[in-house]
């Protein structure tokens, strides 16, 4: 596979040109059906990749990157991971493959990408004395001080958890169905359901001390 | 089911279910069944509900902004941009007018990526005598543009040479000819734990690599996120030293190994100081002397950036340092891709014979980059502040450029290691993430992530040369090197595999403006 690298000359800067206006001219004729394929509606042409990109990031990047976040514990991570999903994002519209539901292609782009940084964090109580960064939370003065505090009790009580059991926490608690989460994370629905009752308990013992049964938050 | 505990957990175990996946209609019976008599599971059932609520609840913030730019840059330059079409749109629709057939021409003779320069076709459509080899009574066009015509390169093994490299993070060329390539084949996400191998490569080339003799390189794999294996090589002491790490104890240990041709390697002998430590880069001094840098645990918790010094690669004493705390690198160890972010990432051999080194000293609230300079014995911190963390570095005759991570500009330049400039011809961190610097007289190579790579006459003046990334699918460069007139490029794939690439030196070098 040989790659030639050439600098912008006049005259192909205006062959390109032109075939660029031909092409506008006559546009490529649409298949009929094509999955994945984004339609701009009723007016008919074709999205441009960027725009819906720039569109899906000011849509979805906040709601990715705390979830990686949360995921990984870790906020170098978690940017790497946000980048990441949202440039095969792009892979997948300039292929003409953009995904029907972007936001739940994100969050399972995104959940794989946690899980496998996760697995290369694994035991990482052995060297903790050499990991003294604090774990990663996200903090929001906006809040109630009584939200806040149940923000950190939720927070820490889901550092306490496996990277997996919180990234599936952390699915269901954004609206996906048990049966989604299994797919996000390439398990088996039954592996998945295992998990996740886990999950749920041993979330449910870390929060006891602090929200025992028959009692509510404020 | 027996026993009211049994019937409680087994209740309390549906219920988490149902939160997530449909109950079987006997297990529905049975949840329902326990609820209407135990208060408590009911309680607990709220209670998990609630539970989800607060995690649903949980506050979310934007993404750093040099995510958003990398992103939308990357889109911008994407190949279907409508701003690349509607760019020239206006001036081709006044030169379709003025000159029409002329148009049509050129459009139905240009074919593929490459186009021919327009001095190969006349205002008749003709071929002209520039393009015949005859001499041309036509008006000559600018002069071509500086090509570089870089390739994968294969590594022998399988059916046709498809064996597949693993992660590389070095490259060296050798003073007899050839090339030797560095990296792990030890990912560190192996569960349980097992002995992994360093990775070695020679080739004659850059073309075709063969993997070296794997005795003598065996790893112990370290827990978490730390990564084992060769980090870096140089031709120097026996003939080949490469330097990195591997595990003892549980902890991070500083390795060397020696080969006197990179085809069969040994370790070099253990000392002391290398335990609790790790070696990043290795560089022969111009009176042959080895220096390695990298990092060590600190009895604080903290890091401390560490060298070392050989004669001949077989004994190795540890620097001092020439104040008290020169070597502090921060209370917290970042990593960052396997590696330990604080420490010394990378040393250069001066303009002035001195020895530089850069890396970065970290705590809870990120890491910021630092210098150190040494005449070859102690090392002293320098006190420039850098605007990010300068992972890279390298020199010529006349000056020291480093490259790294920043907000704002990706490289520094300076003449003595102490004294620091930003250099603007780079791309910020928001598009480019730089991680291997290469220089040579008249040549300087440097990439990262993505893997483009950009080139430059004097280590100031840089110029896009390849994007490596868009024309093989991405990936990062974590080594450079040349030899022989044959540029070396190679790093990790996007996709966990190791990328090589070779290109002809040619006119490299000539990228800038």
């Amino acid at each position: 596979m040989t790659a030639v690298v050439r600098r912008e000359s006049d005259a192909g800067w205006f062959a390109r040109a032109v075939r660029s206006l031909v092409a506008w001219l006559i546009p490529e004729p649409r298949p009929l059906s094509a999955p994945g394929r984004l339609d701009a509606g009723p007016g008919g042409g074709r999205l441009n990749p960027g725009d819906v990109l720039s569109a899906a990031y000011d849509a979805h990047q906040r709601e990715i990157y705390s979830f990686a976040m949360r995921s990984t514990k870790d906020a170098d991570a978690a940017a790497d991971i946000v980048q990441e999903a949202f440039l095969r994002l792009l892979r997948e519209l300039n292929e003409g493959r953009g995904p029907d539901n972007v936001r739940a292609w994100l969050y399972r782009v995104a959940s794989n990408l946690a899980i496998n940084a996760a697995r290369r964090t694994s035991a990482l109580d052995r060297v903790r004395h050499i990991l003294a960064r604090p774990e990663a939370t996200i903090e929001s003065p906006e809040r109630s001080a009584v939200q806040r505090e149940r923000d950190r009790a939720v927070e820490a009580a889901m550092n306490q958890l496996s990277s997996d059991a919180r990234t599936c926490l952390l699915l269901a608690a954004n609206g996906f169905s048990g049966r989604e989460i299994a797919a996000a994370i390439g398990r088996s629905e039954l592996a998945t359901r295992s998990l996740m009752c886990r999950a749920r308990l041993d979330l449910r013992e870390q929060l006891e001390p602090l929200d025992p049964l028959g009692e509510g938050s404020a | 089911m027996t026993g009211s505990l049994a019937a409680h957990a087994r209740s309390r175990e549906l219920a988490a279910i149902a939160l997530d996946f449909p109950l079987e209609p006997g297990e529905q019976a049975e949840l329902d069944a326990h609820a209407a008599e135990c208060a408590s599971c009911r309680a607990f059932e709220t209670a998990l509900r609630r539970d989800e609520a607060g995690v649903r609840a949980l506050p979310e913030v934007d993404a750093p902004a040099y995510v958003r730019r990398r992103v939308l840059r990357s889109a911008a330059r994407s190949p279907r941009s409508s701003a690349w079409l509607f760019a020239p749109l206006a001036a081709v629709l006044v030169l379709i007018v003025a000159v029409g057939p002329l148009a049509l021409q050129f459009l139905f003779s240009s074919s593929g990526a490459g186009t021919p320069a327009p001095s190969s076709v006349g205002a008749t459509g003709e071929p002209s005598a520039a393009a015949s080899g005859e001499p041309s009574s036509e008006p000559t066009s600018a002069p071509t543009p500086p090509q570089v015509e870089w390739q994968a390169a294969t590594l022998a093994g399988g059916p046709g040479d498809t064996a597949v490299f693993p992660h590389l993070e070095s490259v060296t060329s050798l003073s007899g000819g050839g090339f030797v390539v560095v990296g792990e084949s030890c990912p560190g996400d192996r569960e349980p734990p097992e002995p992994c191998l360093a990775f070695v490569a020679t080739s004659s080339d850059a073309a075709r690599w063969l993997t070296a003799d794997p005795s003598g390189l065996e790893l112990e794999p370290l827990p978490g996120d730390l990564q084992v294996g060769m980090r870096d090589v140089v031709a120097g002491g026996p003939g080949v030293v490469a330097v990195g790490v591997t595990a003892a104890d549980g902890e991070p240990h500083a390795a060397i190994w020696l080969s006197p041709d990179g085809r069969s390697w040994e370790r070099a002998p253990d000392e002391a100081s290398f335990g609790g430590a790790w070696m990043n880069s290795v560089i022969a001094r111009s009176d042959g002397l080895l220096v390695a840098v990298g990092g060590r645990l600190a009895g604080d918790g903290g890091v401390e950036a560490a060298f070392w010094t050989s004669p001949d690669g077989l004994g190795w004493t540890p620097a001092a340092a020439a104040t008290a705390g020169a070597f502090e690198s921060g209370s917290a160890t970042i990593t960052r891709a396997g590696r330990t972010v604080a420490g010394a990432s990378d040393v250069a051999e001066g303009p002035t014979g001195g020895l530089t080194a850069v890396g970065a000293s970290c705590d809870a609230t990120g890491c910021r980059g630092v210098a150190w300079t040494s005449s070859g014995q102690a090392w002293s911190r320098s006190e420039a502040e850098f605007d990010g963390v300068p992972v890279a570095i390298a020199a010529d005759a006349s000056r020291l450029t480093a490259v790294g991570r920043t907000t704002q500009a990706a490289a520094w330049s300076s003449e003595d290691g102490v004294t620091w400039t930003s250099i603007t011809s780079l791309p910020d961190t928001g598009v480019l993430e730089l991680k291997a610097l290469f220089a040579t007289p008249g040549l300087w190579l440097t990439s990262g992530s993505p893997a483009e790579i950009w080139d430059s006459r004097d280590g100031l003046d840089w110029g896009l040369q390849a994007p490596l990334a868009a024309q093989f699918g991405g990936g990062q460069i974590r080594g450079l090197a040349s030899g022989d007139g044959v540029l070396v490029a190679v790093g990790i794939g996007d996709d966990g595999i190791g990328i090589a690439f070779h290109a002809a030196a040619g006119s490299a070098g000539r990228s800038s403006p």
